[in-house]
C-alpha cells in the first residue's frame, strides 16, 4: 500500500482512538464530552473505517463500521483524509449523512482539538497531570502506530518478517500498557496487560517514557541502569522500535 | 547479597559513563544483551580463562573476549612476543619486517593464500574484500546470507540508524543452506554480480547455529566458479578455532578470499585477509590504508599465536574441551526436564533452548550462571580456549546443574 494509505490507516487507527484518553484526562475535553450523543463515522477508500461513538459522556472508538453511524463523513482520497488530520487546510467534509447533526460535528471538532493541544509540540516540557497525558498520547500512538506500520507499510515488510511469533507487553509503571501479537496470518494491539510474554519492554515511570517518545532518552544507556526493562526476545523489541520509529516518521 | 549490589561497581561506572559516553557501553558488549543488573558490565583483571569484574566477582569465560583469547588471557610467550617488538619498534613510518615474516607464515599455513594485507578489525577486510571484487569484476552486486553479520559498514547494516537504501541497493540476500535460493539470485542477476561474501557456517545472534548442509559449500564453489563470482569467505569468527589452515579446509572448499581476525594474536588488534593470485593486482589498485595497520607488535603477537596453537595442538584441544561442555551440558538440561541444543562446532558453541524464541530461559540461566561465576552469553555463541582445562570445564558443568534447577523451578519443565 502507498505512503498516503498508510498514514490514513495511521490517522484512523492510532491517532483517532486518543480521543479516548483525552476524554479520560482531560476535563474540558469531559465537559464537550457530556453534551455529545450519536455516532461520527469516518470512511476513506480502500475499505478504510474509524467510528467515534459519544455515549453517557464517554467517548468509544471503534476501527470498523459495526455501529450504527448518525453521522457519515467520506474522505474521497487518503490525501484529502491526512491533510485533514494534519491540519493542512481541509475542514472536515460534508457528511453524507447526518448534516442536520452539525451539534456533534462541532462537538466532535471540538473535542479534537483537545488532542492537537496536547499533541502538539510543546513550548515549555510538561509537568504533572499534562505531562502524565501527553505520555500516555505517546505511547499509544507509537505503539499502535507500530502494528499498522508493521502491518500495511511495503517498506516494513522485511522488519516484521524478523519478528518472531509470540507476545509482546509494553508498559510505563503505573501507567499504560499493550499487548502486541505476531502470529503467522497476524499482527494485532490491545490494551492491557499480559501474564507471559515472549518480549517485554518497560518504563520505570512516566519521565523515561515521555523522553522515549520525544526522542531524548539513550534507550541503550537507560537499560543497564534499570530505567528500562527489556526482557525475553530482544529480536522482537528491536523491530518493533523500528516500526515505531517508522510510524513517528509518518505522523510528525 | 542482590544483584545489584554484586555488580553496584560496574552499575556505578556504568552511570557515569551515560553522561559521557552514548549508550555508556556500546557495540556487542553492551550489558543490555548480557543481562542488564544482572551480569558484570566491566573488567579488572585477566587471567587464563578467568577474568575477574570491578566488583571482584571471578567467571570462567566462556565468551574469550567475543573470539579473540584463543590461547587464554595474558599468555606469557604470546606477551613477550608482542613485548619484545614493542621495545625494537612498533608504530613507525614505516612497517616492520615481521610484517613480511607474518605474511610469508600466512600463506604457507593457509592453503589457498597467495598473498596477504593487514588490518585491524574484521570489518577492514570484510568491507576490502567487497571492493577488490567489484574492481576486479566491473560489477556491482554482491550476494550475503540473510542474518549474516560482516561488520557494521552501511552496506551490510541494512535497517539500522543511519543507513540508507542506497547503500544496500546492491546487496541481495538468501536463506543460509539454501542453493536453490543462491542459484535464484543469480540468474535474476546474472552478469551484475561481483561477489558472494559467507561466513562458513550460520552463526546469527539469537539463533541457533547451523552448519552447512551436505553439497552447499560444493554448490557455492561451483556456481561462483561458472559466473565469474569472486567467493569471499568471512573467516573472522572462527577462523583459526576450528583449523590453522582456515575454515574452509575444516568444510573441504576453497575460497577466493578469505578474512580473519579474532583469533589471529590472541587480543593484540590484528586482522588479514588472505587472497589467491588471480586476485593479486585488483587488490592493488583498491585504496586501502590506516593509521595503526602496520603496527608490528600485534603482528610478532599474532606470530607467536599461530605458532603456539600449531605447536601444542591448540586447535585439537579446544574441540576437545568443547565437546565435553556439550555433551555435558546436553545431559544436565535433560537432567532437569529442559530440552536444550549446543548448536555450531565444539569450538565455538550455542547453548539454546530448543525452540525457545523468547530466550527467557536462557537469559535466566545465563544470570544464574554467572552468579555462581560462569560467563555465558544468552544471544551470542561463545568461545573456547586452549586454555579451559578439563577441571574448568567439570566446575561448569556442576554450576550449570544449578542454574538449570532455577530455570525449571521458575518457568517448569521445557518444552512445557
Amino acid at each position: 500500500m502507498g505512503k498516503e494509505y498508510v498514514k490514513a490507516r495511521l490517522y484512523l487507527h492510532a491517532v483517532l482512538p486518543l480521543l479516548e484518553e483525552v476524554t479520560k484526562r482531560d476535563k474540558q475535553a469531559r465537559d464537550i464530552v457530556k453534551k455529545l450523543s450519536g455516532v461520527v463515522q469516518f470512511s476513506a477508500p480502500g475499505g478504510l473505517y474509524a467510528q467515534v461513538e459519544f455515549k453517557n459522556g464517554e467517548v468509544f472508538v471503534y476501527p470498523g463500521r459495526e455501529k450504527r453511524p448518525s453521522v457519515i463523513l467520506f474522505l474521497p482520497t487518503h490525501k484529502m483524509l491526512n491533510n485533514m488530520f494534519g491540519g493542512k487546510g481541509f475542514a472536515l467534509p460534508i457528511p453524507i449523512k447526518g448534516i442536520f447533526r452539525m451539534g456533534l460535528i462541532k462537538g466532535f471538532t471540538k473535542l479534537a482539538d483537545r488532542l492537537s493541544f496536547h499533541m502538539a509540540p510543546q513550548t515549555k516540557p510538561p509537568i504533572g497531570d499534562e505531562k502524565t497525558l501527553i505520555t500516555s498520547l505517546l505511547f499509544y500512538a507509537a505503539t499502535f502506530g507500530a502494528v499498522i506500520v508493521g502491518d500495511c507499510d511495503e517498506t516494513a515488510v522485511d522488519i516484521v518478517k524478523k519478528i518472531p511469533a509470540g507476545t509482546a507487553l509494553i508498559d510505563i509503571a503505573r501507567g499504560p500498557s499493550v499487548v502486541i501479537t505476531k502470529t503467522k496470518d497476524a499482527f494485532t494491539v490491545k490494551k492491557g496487560a499480559a501474564e507471559s510474554y515472549t518480549a517485554h519492554l518497560g518504563f520505570r515511570n512516566t519521565d523515561l517514557a515521555y523522553d522515549m517518545f520525544t526522542g531524548k532518552l539513550d534507550f541503550m544507556a537507560a537499560i543497564p541502569l534499570g530505567d528500562a526493562t527489556l526482557a525475553g526476545s530482544l529480536a522482537m523489541v528491536d523491530q518493533f522500535a523500528q516500526l515505531m520509529e517508522k510510524a513517528g516518521g509518518y505522523l510528525a | 547479597m542482590s544483584d545489584k549490589d554484586k555488580f553496584k561497581k560496574s552499575i556505578d561506572l556504568f552511570r557515569r559513563a551515560a553522561k559521557v559516553i552514548p549508550q555508556g557501553i556500546y557495540g556487542h558488549v553492551t550489558p543490555v544483551f548480557t543481562g542488564p543488573l544482572t551480569s558484570p558490565y566491566y573488567v579488572e583483571k585477566t587471567k587464563g580463562c578467568r577474568y575477574w569484574d570491578v566488583d571482584g566477582n571471578e567467571y570462567i569465560d566462556y565468551m574469550c573476549a567475543y573470539g579473540p583469547m584463543v590461547l587464554g588471557y595474558n599468555n606469557p610467550e604470546v606477551d613477550a612476543a608482542y613485548q619484545a617488538q614493542m621495545k625494537k619498534a612498533d608504530i613507525s613510518n614505516h612497517p616492520g619486517p615481521i610484517m613480511v615474516e607474518l605474511a610469508e607464515y600466512l600463506t604457507k599455513l593457509i592453503p589457498m593464500a597467495d598473498w596477504v594485507v593487514f588490518g585491524k578489525n574484521g570489518a577492514d577486510m570484510t568491507n576490502h574484500s567487497i571492493l577488490i571484487a567489484r574492481k576486479h569484476t566491473g560489477k556491482k552486486k554482491i550476494i550475503m546470507v540473510k542474518g549474516a553479520y560482516h561488520g557494521t559498514a552501511p552496506w551490510c547494516s541494512a535497517g539500522h540508524g543511519g543507513v540508507i537504501e542506497e547503500d544496500t541497493m546492491h546487496v541481495h540476500s538468501f536463506t543460509w543452506g539454501r542453493l536453490d535460493e543462491f542459484r535464484a539470485l543469480i540468474e535474476k542477476y546474472r552478469g551484475e554480480i561481483a561477489g558472494a561474501i559467507f561466513t562458513p557456517y550460520h552463526h546469527p545472534t539469537y539463533s541457533e547455529q547451523e552448519m552447512p548442509p551436505k553439497g552447499f559449500w560444493d554448490g557455492i564453489r561451483k556456481t561462483c566458479t561458472e559466473e565469474g563470482i569472486v567467493l569471499i569467505l568471512d573467516d573472522v569468527r572462527a577462523g583459526f578455532r576450528l583449523d590453522l589452515k582456515g575454515t574452509n579446509h575444516y568444510f573441504g572448499f576453497e575460497p577466493d578470499i578469505s578474512c580473519y581476525c579474532k583469533a589471529i594474536a590472541n587480543g593484540y588488534p590484528l586482522s588479514a585477509m588472505v587472497g589467491k593470485d588471480f586476485l593479486r593486482v585488483s587488490s592493488a589498485s583498491v585504496f586501502y590504508t590506516g593509521s595503526y595497520w602496520y603496527q608490528a607488535g600485534s603482528m610478532a603477537a599474532s606470530l607467536a599465536t599461530l605458532e603456539i596453537l600449531k605447536r601444542d595442538k591448540g586447535v585439537e584441544k579446544i574441540r576437545k574441551m568443547g565437546e565435553l561442555l556439550k555433551k555435558g551440558l546436553e545431559e544436565m538440561g535433560q537432567t532437569h526436564d529442559q530440552d536444550v541444543t549446543v548448536t555450531g562446532p565444539a569450538a565455538i558453541p550455542f547453548l539454546t533452548f530448543k525452540g525457545d524464541v523468547s530466550f527467557l530461559r536462557a537469559q535466566l540461566f545465563a544470570s544464574e550462571a554467572m552468579k555462581r561465576g560462569i560467563f555465558f552469553h544468552p544471544h551470542h555463541n561463545w568461545f573456547i580456549s586452549a586454555a579451559h582445562e578439563k577441571e574448568d570445564i567439570e566446575k561448569t558443568i556442576n554450576i550449570a546443574n544449578e542454574a538449570f534447577a532455577v530455570v525449571k523451578k521458575t518457568y517448569g519443565e521445557w518444552p512445557q
